[in-house]
């Protein structure tokens, strides 16, 4: 193989895992933006869509999509359970006071989730070699299917997202609620269901990208910590709240990840990547690619 | 301090004290060293948190600091690990004082993360670094060496528990000093209005730096203990990452903010449902995360704010503490 | 009566009322002036009658109906609109996706969007030549007049104006109160507090004057211009 295709392949697989990454923190940065919280549970919600996705496709036997469709609607019910069931009612107790104790809610919800799970599954990794058998090869470059349709998939959800949000009405309330809820309620939104909204769609779109990456992340109970460090990563890059940002910070991570590993072996790539969100937070606490007016 | 408190922290010190007593064996003192360890953490937390609004997600990060400069000082220098326990505290309050002055300009949430990114690059680190710490095949520690005839052995914890009561009554007695003293009382000021404080002519970031330094250095002492104690050091995330941050946290939110020993009422809670309800297995975290989300939306000042308002009650004093619910907007 | 506010109690605290008392009345199609010294208790009553602050006793009568305490998305389809003090645009969203937004109540008819969002840009052009600009980049001038405009999108019977004018050059305050004189002439009714005491005398029909949480004078516009300048005195 010749450098330039060594080049193109890594850059390829760089950008399916930061496709994965993307799509991880896409739900997080969502609720984040227009909740203000940050979701410790997000790695359990990504949890629970690899189980559905299991059943779904495993057991059941259905086509991978009508798997992800289930997991995505199981979470969107799921999500809007937890806000209606708990975080609203902790925001309208608390008032303006209730960041932190936001976090520890969610922490509560991780514990809990994460346990049933236990109980309800076991400890034992439920995978599947490949959702998407086969590859491509163009010149001497090997594509699978499987990278292939996470590539395509991110790009769908994200650009659906960014429809959603740009074009509806929901969507324009609900960026409306994110920039000033005062204002919005003044103009008829009820912005307690804005909240519950959003919250089941990012709790959606975490059940959705489990049950899309159940080859590379097996459903178990505990999936959910690393799954929840890289959305953090990738949620901090991007710049709390925004969506585009996390979906660019997911593709950089990708490939830096995919060509440190090609240069330098050995687990320091953890330490760099910490190292560089300590650095963003401290001198780019808006994330890397924000300009003043481009909150979602 | 009044009588009432006075008899109850003499009740409470008697008990910590007198319990692993009850009954022979190590199973009484290992759990209880669980419970005085928590909420040593949780206690540090609470002193960021609850007096100065300084969210550190990064808790588990200085104890981990702690327990490796500790042991390695001891294993690769031939330090006795009475001095391990000074030098855990300070690795804990440089790596504090670093944090600090990395996160001097953030604000809450912002703050938070930093802290946990810190935490983690420790972690990420010494599991890297396997020439020196040995990376995940983990580090083994040294014991206390003996000390005026009492032997400290992994077959006998209870020696061990004592000295870890002191430790942690003895922060617990030096927070509660500070939080009564001037400077306590700009911690609380600040936390309620750190604008007002600051046109007052009070350097604030001073006052944060000091908090940061006092509650990190207490935590890498506290680490240093448990590296001496549990015998072999594994960077995992259990050990030393977000899992053992999110206990910490708990620990302080159940027992309540801004009280010091609500943290020990968290802690018992904690290891106090692991224990009892052991026959239930994975249940016993399930019950313990509903018991969380359960205090959070039903008492916001956690179990200690409610024990002081059922004091209150009982006392006889009238005091109702519903605050009015705004919906949206809080200021004029 | 169109809005009836009696005894009016609320505050922020448990044990400190900010009003102590307030009784208030707007007729229909009139311009109700409110006016008094800065931590009188104006905002404070704003925030009572709209849902953002629930009032301890008293009452708050919208067409006869008691509205209090609904929160400020149900106030809206009694008719009552609601400029906050302060800019409440939106400000990362485009001038035109704010001024759908004030069409948020029948958002399911495009065309009764369009044509309401239509009739902005022919009153105010300057938003048809900016409709794609990030709201937040405007001067605040500009956005005053976007936010009242989409207030008066919601097609209100009662505006409620905290402050229009606050902050903003003198020609641009007189501007903006002159568009609350003009929704009066289209029918609706106004309650406008402003600091610009004199002028809001001279726009309104009847005017109140707050002090420390209570009316301490109230009267017809005429009977109150007589005795302004003593009253603004007062304030200082």
């Amino acid at each position: 193989m010749s450098d330039g295709w060594i080049f193109l392949q890594l850059l390829i697989d760089g950008l399916s895992r930061g496709a994965m990454y993307g799509l991880m923190g896409m739900g997080m940065a969502l609720i984040f933006g227009i909740v203000g919280i940050i979701n410790l549970a997000h790695g359990e919600l990504f949890m629970l869509g690899c189980f559905v996705m299991y059943y779904m496709v495993v057991a059941l036997g259905l086509p991978p999509a009508v798997g992800i469709v289930a997991a995505s609607l199981c979470l969107f019910a799921g999500g809007i359970l937890i806000e209606r069931g708990l975080i609203g009612p902790l925001r309208q107790r608390l008032g303006g006071a209730w960041l932190v104790d936001g976090y520890v809610l969610t922490i509560g919800v991780m514990i809990i989730l994460q346990n049933l799970a236990l109980i309800a599954f076991g400890p034992r990794e439920h995978g599947v070699a490949s959702l998407w058998p086969g590859r491509h090869f163009v010149g001497e470059l090997a594509i699978s299917n499987e990278k292939l349709v996470i590539m395509v998939v991110a790009g769908l959800f994200f650009a659906g997202l960014a429809t959603f949000l740009r074009r509806t009405f929901l969507g324009r309330a609900i960026r409306a609620t994110a920039q000033n809820p005062a204002a919005a309620q003044v103009l008829g939104i009820d912005v307690r269901r804005i909240y519950t909204i959003a919250f089941g769609i990012g709790s959606g779109l975490a059940g959705a990208v489990g049950g899309l990456l159940l080859t590379t992340y097996p459903a178990y109970p505990t999936v959910g910590g690393e799954i929840l460090l890289k959305a953090f990563i990738v949620v901090i890059i991007g710049g709390l709240g925004n969506i585009r940002g996390a979906m660019l910070a997911g593709l950089l991570l990708g490939v830096l990840e995919a060509f440190s590993i090609s240069v330098a072996s050995g687990g320091w790539q953890n330490t760099v990547s910490a190292l560089l969100v300590i650095g963003v937070l401290v001198l780019r606490p808006n994330g890397l690619f924000s300009s003043q007016t481009t909150r979602p | 301090m009044s009588t009432t408190s006075r008899s109850i922290h003499a009740l409470a010190l008697a008990l910590l004290v007198a319990v692993p007593l009850m009954s022979d064996g190590r199973y009484l003192p290992t759990v209880m060293i669980s419970i005085v360890l928590l909420w040593g953490m949780g206690m540090l937390f609470d002193f960021m948190l609850g007096y100065l609004n300084i969210v550190n997600f990064g808790m588990a990060g200085f104890l981990c600091a702690g327990a490796y400069a500790a042991a390695l000082s001891t294993s690769a220098l031939g330090v006795s690990p009475w001095i391990g326990v000074l030098i855990g505290g300070v690795a804990g309050l440089l790596l504090g004082v670093v944090t600090g002055v990395l996160t001097l300009r953030l604000k809450g949430v912002y703050v938070g993360l930093t802290t946990l990114f810190v935490m983690e690059f420790l972690r990420f680190s010494i599991s890297s670094a396997r020439d020196v710490t040995r990376g995940m095949s983990g580090l083994t520690t040294e014991t206390f060496p003996t000390l005026f005839g009492i032997t400290f052995s992994r077959g006998d914890p209870l020696p061990s528990y004592y000295l870890l009561l002191a430790i942690v009554v003895a922060i617990y007695l030096a927070l509660k000093l500070i939080v009564g003293s001037r400077i306590g009382l700009l911690f609380r000021a600040i936390r309620d209005d750190e604008l007002g404080v600051e046109v007052l002519g009070f350097n604030i970031v001073a006052y944060k730096l000091l908090n940061f330094a006092i509650a990190t250095g207490l935590m890498g002492v506290i680490g240093a203990f448990y590296a001496y104690y549990i015998g072999i050091l594994v960077p995992t995330p259990q050990e030393f990452g977000i899992p053992r941050t999110v206990e910490i946290l708990t620990v302080a939110y159940i027992g309540g903010r801004g009280t010091l020993w609500g943290s020990l009422l968290g802690a018992a809670c904690l290891v106090g449902i692991q224990e009892v309800f052991r026959d239930l297995e994975e249940w016993r975290l399930v019950i313990y995360g509903v018991f969380l989300v359960f205090v959070l939306i039903a008492f916001p000042k956690g179990l200690a704010g409610a024990l002081e308002m059922l004091g209150k009650r009982f006392v006889g004093s009238s005091g109702e503490t519903q605050a009015p619910s705004t919906s949206a907007k809080s200021a004029a | 009566m169109l809005l009836e506010i009696s005894n009016l109690h609320a505050g922020y605290d448990r044990d400190t009322d900010v009003l102590q008392g307030v009784s208030l009345r707007v007729e229909p199609g009139s311009l109700v002036g409110l006016i008094g010294a800065n931590g009188a208790g104006k905002s404070t009553l704003m925030n009572s009658i709209c849902g953002f602050l629930r009032p301890r006793s008293g009452a708050v009568n919208m067409n006869g109906r008691d509205v209090i305490g609904l929160p400020p998305d149900e106030l809206l389809s009694t008719g009552v609109g609601y400029l906050m003090e302060g800019h409440s645009t939106f400000p990362a969203m485009t001038v035109e996706e704010n001024l759908a937004l004030g069409c948020w109540q029948w958002r399911g008819d495009r065309k009764r969007v369009a044509k309401a969002v239509d009739e902005v840009f022919l009153r105010s052009p300057f938003l048809k030549e900016r409709r794609l600009t990030a709201a937040g980049l405007m001067s605040g001038g500009q956005q005053r007049i976007l936010e009242i405009e989409r207030l008066y999108m919601t097609e209100p019977t009662l505006i409620l104006l905290d402050e229009p004018s606050i902050g903003l050059s003198p020609k641009l305050s007189s501007e903006l109160l002159a568009r609350a004189d003009g929704f009066r002439t289209a029918g609706a009714a106004v309650l406008l507090v402003d600091q610009n005491a004199r002028r809001v005398a001279e726009l309104a029909d009847y005017v109140y004057v707050m002090q420390l949480g209570r009316i301490v004078t109230e009267g017809a516009a005429n009977e109150i211009r007589k005795s302004i300048d003593d009253i603004v005195r007062e304030f200082i």
